[in-house]
C-alpha cells in the first residue's frame, strides 16, 4: 500500500511528467524538409485566420476556403486588370446576337490532379449538381435555362434572359469547375473525402491539412500553363488574432497577408517597415453602408434620413475606423465602377456635412423620440469604430444612438429575418460588376430574403432601371440606367454609403510575380521567391 | 485492505456521474438552442438567400424539427456513442475533437504543472516569511494573477516576448515549415500560452497554499515539533507541507474546469490548434453539434478530475477515507 507521501509525490510528479511527455509528442506530418536536397524548395506562406469549413466550393461561402480553392480549382475565365474575361479553362467563347447563348470552347490537354482528363461533362456537372445549392454561385446559376454539351470540348449555356455580368461570373471565385468523377455516385456530397482533399485543375494541388494550424498546397507539375507554377508549395498559416497577423508579416514569419485578412486600422504598423510591400487597390469594389429601417416612425421620414446623411462625418470614419484605407462614400454605387457613377448626384452636393442645419431639420421634422438603435457585427473592428463615430455625430443633431453590437449570426437574424433594427452597418462587395453585389442594396424585398435590402425602401422605377442595367450588354447604355437609379436613390437615401473600401494586400519584398488585378489570389502560378 | 474501499468508492462516484453528465447535456442543448442566432445564416455568408432556400437548408440539417425532437434524437445518438456531424465542417464531431484534443491536453497539463510548482512555491514562501515584505510581495503577485484577464495577459506577453524581444514565437503550436519536430523545437511555442494560462491558477494555488500552511502552522503538533528542537525548515518540510497539502490538492483538481475555460481564450489569442479554439469558432458559427460535443467532453473531464482529486485526497488524508 502506498504511503501518503508517495501518493502525494507521485501525483505531483505525474502532472509534471505528463506535461513533459506531451511536449515531446511531435507531429508526424509529411511536409518536405527544407534542409535536405540540393536546391532549397521554394515555399510561400500566406496568412489565413481559421480553418476553412470545407474545401468543396459548393458547400461553403467562407473566404478562408476561397483563398485556398482559387489556387486549386479554375474557372472558365479569369479577369484581367481591366476586369475583362480572359481564357482559363475555356480558350474562347461566342455570344449569340440575342445575348442569350454563350458557347465555350474548352482547353485541350487539361488534367485533373488525379490524372484524369478534364471535359465538358465536368463543367455541366459542376453547374447543375455541385454548385447549385451554394449561395455564392446561385446568383448566376439561377439565370441559366439550360446547359448542353456539344462535344467533349464544347459547351453551350442558354440564359433565361440577357444577363450582362454572366461571363464575369464564370471566374473561379463564383463558379469553379469541379471534377465529376470525384463526386458522382460517391454517396452524400457532404461526406466526400475530396471536401478536405480537393482535386482540381489549378497550378497547385492539395498537399496536407493540419487542423487548426495550416494547409499546404504542392506544385502541380502537370499544369497546362508552360513554366507554371514557379514555387514548390504554398502554405496557408492560421493566425487567429488580427494584431498577430500584422506582427507576423512585419517579423517575416509569413510572406503574404491578403487584404481580407488585414485589420485596416493597423495598416500604419506595416507601412514603411523594412522588406514589406503594401499594394493598395480598389480592385474588388466593396461598399460599407448604414441601412435605415423605414419601419421606424422617424426613419420613415425622408427629412430625418437626409439630416442623418448630412451629420455623419464620412471622412472621419475613413481616417479613424479604416486607417485611411477607404474613400468617403459619394453616392448609391460608391466609386468602384466609374462608368456607373452619377457625378451630379453626389453626397458632397446633396448632403454636405452640416450638423447645425441637420439639427434644425431633425427638430423641424418632429425629432426622434427615444433615440435610435445602431446594430452591427461586433467582430468587425471597422464597424465597432464607425459606430462610435456615428453615435457621436448624431448626438450633435439631437439623436441619441444606442449601440447594439451583435454576433454575426444574430445580426443577420435580427436585421434580415426579424427586421428588428433601426440602423444597421454592413458591407457588400461586387467583384467585376455592380449587378453582382450592389443591386440587392436597393431592390424591393418584400419576401425577407437574407442579405437583400431590409430597409423597406421600395421603388418600382429603381427596380426596373436595375433590371434593365443587368440585361444590356453595352456598358455606356448600362451606365445611364445606373446614373438614373442613383439620382432617385440618393434623393431618398434609404441607405447611407459610408465609404468605398481600399484593399491592401501586403507581401514581403522577396515575393515576386504577384498579379495586381481584380483579385490577385487566383494568379499564383506566376508567383516566385527571390 | 484499502483496495476494495477504493474500487467501491470509484464505482459509486461513476454511477452518480451518469445522471449529472446527462443533465449537463440537456441543459447545454437547451441553452445553446435558446441563444439567438442561426447556423444557416452563417452557412449563407454575405450572399442573398430567399426564405425557401433557408428552409431547404434547415430541413437538410434537421433544424426544422421542434426542439424536443432534436434533443431526443441527439440523446439517442449520444447513447450510441455518436456525437453527430459538424454543420459547418461536414465532419464527424468526434473526429474534430480527437484531432484537437492532444494539443489541449499538452497545453493544459503544462499550465497545470507550472501553476502547481509556482503556486506551491509562492504560497510556501509567503507562509514562511509571513508578515514581512516578502509575504506582501507574493500576496501582491497572487492578487494580480487572480485579477488580470488571461487574454489580455496573453496579448501583453506576445508584445513583450515575441514582438519586442523576439525571444519566442508569436503563436501556433509548431514551426511553420518542416515536420517531425523534436520537443526542443516545440517547447518555445508552448511557453507563452502555458504561462498565460497558468497565471490565474498559480495565484489560486499560491493563496490556498499560504492560507493552509498558516492554519497548520498554528496547530499544537507544530508547536510540539518546534519544542522538540526542529529547525524552521525541518518543521516546514516534514510537518507543515504534508498536512497543508489536502486543501491544495483539492483546489488543483476542482479547478480543472476553469483551466479548460481559460484555454478557450488563450488558444484563440495564441492560434493554438486545440479544443478551446474549436469551441470559440463553433460558437461564432452556431455549429450546435460541435458546441454540445465539446461541452459534453469538458463536463466528463471535470467529473473525472473531481473523482481523481477525491481519490488522491482520501489517500493522503486518511480521515476522509474513513468517513
Amino acid at each position: 500500500m502506498p504511503t501518503r507521501r508517495t501518493v502525494l509525490v507521485g501525483a505531483l510528479a505525474t502532472m509534471g511528467l505528463g506535461a513533459l511527455a506531451a511536449c515531446g509528442g511531435g507531429n508526424g506530418g509529411s511536409g518536405g524538409n527544407a534542409s535536405t536536397g540540393t536546391a532549397k524548395p521554394k515555399q510561400v506562406i500566406i496568412v489565413t485566420d481559421s480553418d476553412p469549413d470545407s474545401l468543396n466550393p459548393g458547400l461553403t461561402t467562407g473566404y478562408q476556403a476561397l483563398d485556398v480553392n482559387v489556387k486549386v480549382y479554375e474557372g472558365l475565365v479569369w479577369l484581367d486588370k481591366e476586369g475583362k474575361p480572359q481564357p482559363q479553362l475555356a480558350t474562347k467563347w461566342e455570344t449569340s446576337a440575342d445575348n442569350l447563348t454563350y458557347t465555350f470552347t474548352l482547353r485541350e490537354n487539361v488534367k485533373w490532379h488525379d490524372g484524369s482528363a478534364f471535359t465538358a461533362d465536368d463543367v455541366k456537372y459542376s453547374f447543375e449538381t455541385l454548385l447549385k445549392d451554394n449561395a455564392r454561385a446561385q446568383g448566376v446559376i439561377s439565370k441559366i435555362a439550360s446547359i448542353t454539351i456539344k462535344d467533349p470540348k464544347t459547351i453551350e449555356f442558354k440564359l433565361k434572359s440577357p444577363y450582362a455580368p454572366f461571363l464575369i461570373q464564370m471566374k473561379v471565385f463564383d463558379t469553379p469547375i469541379l471534377c465529376k468523377a470525384v463526386y458522382e455516385g460517391k454517396g452524400d456530397v457532404k461526406s466526400n473525402p475530396a471536401n478536405r482533399a480537393p482535386v482540381g485543375t489549378g497550378p497547385f494541388k492539395f498537399g496536407e491539412w493540419k487542423a487548426g494550424q495550416s494547409i499546404t498546397l504542392e506544385k502541380n507539375t502537370a499544369y497546362w500553363a508552360q513554366g507554371q507554377p514557379k514555387v514548390d508549395s504554398l502554405l496557408f498559416r492560421i493566425i487567429t488574432e488580427p494584431q498577430n497577423r500584422v506582427n507576423a508579416i512585419v517579423a517575416g514569419e509569413v510572406d503574404i497577408l491578403p487584404a481580407v485578412m488585414l485589420p485596416q486600422a493597423n495598416i500604419k504598423d506595416i507601412e514603411g517597415k523594412p522588406n514589406v510591400n503594401v499594394n493598395k487597390q480598389t480592385a474588388i469594389p466593396a461598399l460599407y453602408f448604414m441601412q435605415m429601417n423605414q419601419a421606424n416612425v422617424a426613419l420613415a421620414k425622408p427629412e430625418i434620413r437626409k439630416a442623418i446623411a448630412a451629420a455623419v462625418d464620412r471622412p472621419r470614419i475613413v481616417t479613424q475606423a479604416m486607417g485611411g484605407l477607404a474613400k468617403p462614400g459619394v453616392g448609391a454605387w460608391g466609386e468602384g465602377f466609374p462608368w456607373a457613377v452619377n457625378k451630379d448626384s453626389s453626397y458632397d452636393k446633396l448632403y454636405k456635412l452640416d450638423p447645425a442645419k441637420a439639427k434644425t431639420d431633425v427638430a423641424a421634422a418632429g425629432g426622434v423620440a427615444g433615440g435610435l438603435r445602431l446594430t452591427y457585427d461586433a467582430a468587425r473592428p471597422q464597424f465597432v469604430a464607425a459606430a462610435q463615430i456615428i453615435k457621436d455625430n448624431l448626438s450633435q443633431i439631437g439623436i441619441e444612438v444606442k449601440l447594439e453590437p451583435l454576433e454575426n449570426s444574430v445580426f443577420r437574424d435580427k436585421v434580415y429575418a426579424k427586421r428588428d433594427f433601426d440602423m444597421s452597418l454592413q458591407s457588400f462587395s461586387s467583384s467585376g460588376d455592380p449587378a453582382i453585389g450592389y443591386h440587392r442594396l436597393y431592390l424591393t424585398n418584400t419576401g425577407r430574403t437574407v442579405n437583400v435590402n431590409p430597409t423597406g425602401f421600395a421603388n418600382a422605377e429603381v427596380d426596373k432601371l436595375l433590371t434593365d442595367a443587368a440585361a444590356k450588354p453595352d456598358q455606356a447604355e448600362r451606365g445611364k440606367f445606373y446614373q438614373q437609379a442613383q439620382a432617385i436613390i440618393d434623393a431618398a437615401v434609404p441607405t447611407l454609403i459610408l465609404f468605398d473600401e481600399l484593399q491592401a494586400d501586403v507581401n514581403r519584398t522577396n515575393i515576386t510575380g504577384l498579379y495586381v488585378g481584380v483579385n490577385p489570389s487566383d494568379q499564383f502560378g506566376q508567383v516566385d521567391v527571390k | 485492505m484499502h483496495r476494495t474501499w477504493v474500487v467501491a468508492f470509484i464505482l459509486k462516484r461513476l454511477v452518480y456521474a451518469v445522471p449529472l453528465v446527462i443533465a449537463v447535456v440537456i441543459v447545454n442543448f437547451i441553452l445553446i438552442k435558446a441563444a439567438p442566432g442561426d447556423p444557416v445564416t452563417v452557412l449563407i455568408g454575405d450572399y442573398p438567400a430567399s426564405q425557401e432556400y433557408i428552409n431547404q437548408v434547415r430541413a437538410q440539417y434537421g433544424l426544422d424539427q421542434p426542439m424536443h425532437v432534436q434533443l431526443w434524437r441527439y440523446l439517442v445518438e449520444i447513447g450510441r456513442g455518436n456525437l453527430g456531424q459538424s454543420l459547418s465542417q461536414h465532419q464527424p464531431v468526434a473526429t474534430l475533437l480527437l484531432e484537437r484534443l492532444p494539443q489541449t491536453v499538452k497545453l493544459t497539463l503544462t499550465a497545470l504543472a507550472i501553476a502547481t510548482v509556482a503556486g506551491v512555491a509562492l504560497g510556501t514562501i509567503g507562509a514562511r516569511w509571513r508578515g514581512t515584505p516578502v509575504d506582501s510581495g507574493t500576496q501582491g503577485v497572487t492578487l494580480l494573477g487572480y485579477s488580470v484577464p488571461e487574454f489580455w495577459l496573453g496579448q501583453l506577453l506576445i508584445i513583450v516576448f515575441a514582438v519586442q524581444l523576439g525571444w519566442l514565437p508569436l503563436g501556433g503550436a509548431q514551426p511553420v515549415r518542416g515536420s517531425n519536430f523534436t520537443w526542443l523545437e516545440l517547447l518555445p511555442y508552448l511557453v507563452l500560452p502555458a504561462v498565460a494560462l497558468s497565471f490565474r491558477y498559480t495565484a489560486l494555488i499560491g493563496r490556498m497554499t499560504r492560507a493552509s500552511m498558516l492554519e497548520v502552522d498554528s496547530s499544537d503538533f507544530i508547536t510540539a515539533a518546534r519544542s522538540r528542537g526542529l529547525t524552521d525548515w525541518q518543521v516546514l518540510l516534514r510537518h507543515t507541507v504534508r498536512n497543508a497539502s489536502p486543501p491544495v490538492v483539492t483546489v488543483i483538481g476542482y479547478n480543472l474546469g476553469y483551466i479548460l475555460a481559460g484555454s478557450v481564450m488563450i488558444e484563440t489569442v495564441f492560434s493554438w490548434p486545440g479544443i478551446g479554439r474549436l469551441l470559440y469558432e463553433s460558437i461564432t458559427k452556431r455549429d450546435y453539434p460541435v458546441m454540445t460535443g465539446i461541452l459534453l467532453m469538458i463536463s466528463i473531464s471535470v467529473v473525472l478530475a473531481n473523482l481523481l482529486t477525491d481519490i488522491v485526497h482520501a489517500l493522503i488524508d486518511p480521515r476522509v477515507g474513513k468517513s
